[in-house]
């Protein structure tokens, strides 16, 4: 098992050394400036002295070297050239947290409600409440979670008044985050785990505790959900991953000072150190979630657990 | 199965205690109004005696807070590093430079001295003399003096800093361009900015330039002690710098509120009424105007016609206040071009469109079609340039009478170069300043326009602001949708960006080379020297009858942009010129929320 694990950190650390240099060149060949933001309408001259401080007269690739030295020895992203004297780690101790307070929140809506429709539409299959929930679902899946949030917040927050439209640090301010958040997430969980209770129930093992007498409550929490759950898991690794980074655009509807809104800003400034340090730290979360996701297999099915110690 | 409805029914109640705290913040305000309402219905009892008594008695509200929005955060408050719009919009309530400039109750704008007490032009118009009052302070206690000043200047030609202002006082103050650019060995130390004594700030111009004091804002004060102490780091956080305006920053939550209080130790502290504001993020048009509604904010500009339609639907809650940009919108075309090269092809595409509906259709009204590169709010020291020059300024119009066919101009130009005389064949593109709903609409209209009027098909290319700008730098368009904000009141400032030598659009970007360009220059040259404001106003005049004359640009419209304010606010003031609002004057008056 350790072998394994560090087999896989291995590889996410390559895999991270590749995303940035990748990022670091695309980003540095898009058009954009990161001057052109400062004062707006600069003279040349002026800004090249602005670019003599940043290095962004050198040449390219002693940029990038002098940028994984930084990187390797002081494990800083760079000041960012948007918001002087700060780093990228800032503003990711800063704002990750709270992206992470709304994703998971939203993601524990979305798996334990999810799961519970998907079970009820595959356990009444055919009945009217799996129509129902079928249908839901394509609406929540089709129509894009902004939309629910516009809507959310003009009924919700503003016509009937029952909490604030936008802002932040107060416990109703969640309300309608988490739940446009939310919605899209439940119908997918939804979605996956009704195929997935279907595709058990037709199986071998379901049949002989049916025929050996096994309520039907038992039947289905002993056998068919843990059977079930591992699509769910394949799902929840990276979307745990994607809680952290946040939603942009909800971000921005709702006012929240979350980590979303400072890539998309970096991205439109150019503010390269931004754009890396924030890109590094997504990547590494995502291959942290995948090696999580492989482990957590292994602990829902143990025979995915034998198979590998068996090696 | 029962575990499953319980634990829904377990979060459905979660979900409902959280709406009831809302519920709970919506009761309390209603029972704050109720008694607000009282009080204001006992004042104006006592307002209606006390008008018998012919004394005008104002009744203000106990709390003086002015909570409004901005779409953006800002990126520091380092006034020589953090520049951006909002941060400039901050950097007015917590740093106070020299002078400012305020609308006066006439609502025009006025230079008022603010960390100086009274200064002095010298005859030749090249010598400030500050003199900087003996009761400012900075927040922390310290006194304010010249030397801060000096410090402030001088750090910002100091070429390792990379100041983003610093360029403003390029060309304006002795030496700050050498000492910038490190040319002829010449020291931060040497430029013309020095401290007399500790209250006497002398500040030595290159030319007698008339709107000097405008710019004196880009240069917002730092003190040494506290810069050195900060280093890279000042102005990062509230804590990390020292403020001598009248308000300071009490909290600060990044991307959601900015919270300033009235700072006890600013000089005019006694006589300021407003006491707190509150600075909300909100990035949303539609999100921003149901704050405006629901009272989380006091006013709110909207361009969006659903949107102010349902604002005016509130009535009596909000009046409107209409304000004028002064920065002019223009389309620039490219003077190195085969077609552009010619004035007639210019001009025909110049006269090719109707700016009134421009203003009206694409607009709807929230715009004033221009007939000058000036709009009419600027002025020439203390007098309108437009009135100065007696309307003649309008170049647009008179073009537009003496060529009644621009269809028939543009052959005359194209058989002049020897090209093509059909203009369907003519190959023009027009790039866009935006990839928005609003660049499609009105860049579609416009080729509209010219196809009607001129018979040309002009193609449009849609790109970014920043891609546009990043074109037009590198010489490759034919007609860009332009637009520039002066930096101070005076027709320079925009007629100065066109200097074929060091104006933004020089003769490398623009191709306009030549008689033409080389005269240009010349006036601009000339007014700069000209200490008498109405030969001064007449040599833009002349210049200008070059650049709109020959249509190297076409001015089109200045935007106009309803402000809705909430009633509760009075002596609200907008005006294009001023840097910051008269504290001694706005207050509310009435607020329920």
């Amino acid at each position: 098992m350790l072998k394994f694990i560090l087999k896989r950190v291995g590889f996410g650390v390559f895999t991270l050394f590749v995303i940035i240099t990748l990022t670091f060149f695309i980003i540095s060949a898009a058009p954009g400036d990161p001057i052109a933001s400062k004062a707006e309408l600069m003279p040349e001259k002026a800004q090249e002295v602005i670019r003599a401080k940043y290095g962004l007269d050198e040449p390219i690739l002693t940029r990038y070297f002098l940028y994984l030295k930084n990187l390797i020895t002081t494990g800083d992203f760079g000041e960012s050239i948007t918001y002087t004297g700060r780093t990228a780690n800032q503003y990711i101790a800063k704002n990750a947290p709270i992206s992470a307070k709304i994703g998971i929140m939203a993601l524990l809506f979305q798996v334990v409600i999810g799961i519970a429709l998907g079970m009820v539409a595959a356990l009444k299959r055919g009945k009217v409440t799996d129509h129902v929930i079928r249908v839901c679902v394509v609406l929540a899946i089709c129509i894009p979670s902004f939309v629910f949030a516009a809507l959310l917040q003009y009924y919700i927050g503003f016509k009937w008044r029952l909490v604030p439209v936008q802002g932040w640090g107060k416990p109703s301010h969640y309300v309608l985050p988490v739940i446009a958040f939310a919605v899209g997430g439940i119908a997918s969980y939804a979605k996956y785990m009704r195929s997935s209770v279907l595709s058990v129930v037709s199986e071998d093992y379901i049949v002989t505790a049916k025929a050996k007498g096994c309520m039907p409550g038992r039947v289905a929490r002993k056998h068919m959900f843990r059977n079930s759950l591992l699509p769910i898991v394949t799902m929840t690794g990276p979307a745990i991953a994607g809680i952290f980074g946040g939603s942009f655009i909800l971000e921005k509807m709702f006012s929240i000072p979350g980590l979303g809104r400072y890539y998309i800003k970096a991205v439109s400034d150019s503010d390269y150190t931004m754009v890396l340090g924030l890109t590094a730290f997504y990547a590494m979360l995502y291959v942290v979630s995948l090696i999580v996701v492989d482990i957590t297999y292994g602990l829902v099915d143990p025979r995915i657990r034998i198979g590998k110690s068996a090696k | 199965m029962k575990k499953l409805v319980s634990l829904l029914l377990v979060l459905a109640l979660c979900l409902g205690a959280m709406v009831g705290c809302g519920e709970k913040a919506a009761e309390k305000t209603e029972d704050v109004a109720k008694e607000s309402t009282e009080a204001v219905e006992a004042s104006t009892d006592e307002g209606t005696e006390a008008e018998t008594e012919a004394v005008e008695e104002v009744s203000y509200d106990e709390d003086q807070v002015y909570r409004f929005r901005d779409g953006s955060e800002v990126t520091g408050f380092n006034p020589l590093l953090n520049t951006t719009g909002p941060d400039n919009g901050v950097a007015n309530y917590i740093l106070e430079t020299l002078v400012t400039s305020v609308a006066n109750k006439d609502d025009l704008a006025e230079t008022r001295p603010a960390a100086c007490e009274r200064w002095e032009v010298s005859d030749d118009g090249l010598t400030y003399t500050f003199y900087i009052r003996e009761d400012a302070v900075w927040n922390d206690g310290v006194k304010v003096t010249a030397n801060d000043f000096e410090f402030t200047y001088r750090t910002m030609a100091t070429p390792e800093v990379a100041s983003s202002n610093a360029w403003l006082f390029d060309g304006i103050i002795e030496n700050f361009g050498d000492a910038l650019y490190g040319e002829n060995g010449v020291k931060p130390e040497d430029i013309g900015v020095k401290a007399l004594d500790e209250n006497t700030l002398e500040i030595k111009l290159v030319k007698p330039y008339s709107y000097f004091l405008d710019l004196l804002e880009g240069a917002k004060p730092v003190r040494e002690d506290k810069w050195n102490e900060f280093g890279s780091e000042y102005g990062t956080a509230p804590e990390k710098m020292v403020t001598n305006g009248p308000f300071k920053v009490e909290e600060w939550e990044q991307n959601v509120q900015m919270v300033l209080v009235a700072s006890e130790n600013y000089w005019n502290n006694e006589n300021n009424i407003i006491k707190r504001l509150e600075r909300k993020i909100i990035v949303d048009s539609p999100v921003a105007a149901q704050s405006l509604i629901m009272g989380e904010i006091d006013d709110l500009g909207l361009r969006e016609p659903e949107l102010i339609q349902m604002v005016e639907a509130e009535g009596d809650r909000f009046y409107k206040v209409e304000s004028e940009s002064r920065a002019p919108e223009f389309y620039s075309f490219n003077a190195a071009n085969k077609y552009f090269k010619n004035a007639k092809i210019r001009t025909a595409f110049m006269l090719g469109y109707d700016r009134e509906k421009y203003a009206e259709f694409i607009l709807e009204g929230k715009a004033k079609a221009i007939y000058s590169m000036i709009p009419n709010n600027i002025s020439v020291g203390a007098e309108l340039y437009t009135t100065r020059v007696n309307g003649e300024n309008e170049i647009v119009k008179t073009l537009s009478e003496q060529y009644p066919d621009p269809k028939e101009l543009l052959i005359e130009g194209l058989k002049e170069e020897g090209l093509d005389p059909d203009p369907a064949n003519m190959e023009v593109k027009l790039a866009t300043r935006g990839t928005s709903e609003f660049s499609k609409r009105s860049s579609e209209w416009q080729i509209q326009q010219w196809k009607q009027t001129l018979g040309v098909d002009v193609k449009i290319d849609m790109m970014e602001w920043n891609v546009m700008w990043d074109r037009v730098d590198a010489g490759e368009y034919d007609i860009a949708t332009a637009g520039w904000g002066p930096y101070y009141n005076d027709p320079n400032g925009l007629l100065s960006i066109y200097h074929p030598v060091n104006g933004y659009f020089n003769s490398d970007k623009t191709g306009w080379v030549g008689e033409d360009a080389d005269r240009f220059g010349q006036l601009l040259d000339q007014a700069a020297d000209e200490p008498d404001l109405q030969k001064r106003a007449e040599l833009y005049l002349e210049a200008e009858k070059i650049l709109v004359g020959t249509a190297i640009i076409s001015p089109t419209y200045l935007s106009v942009r309803p402000v809705f304010v909430a009633d509760y606010l009075k002596e609200y003031r907008v005006n294009p010129h001023v840097n910051t609002t008269d504290w001694t004057d706005f207050y509310t008056q009435g607020r329920q929320n």
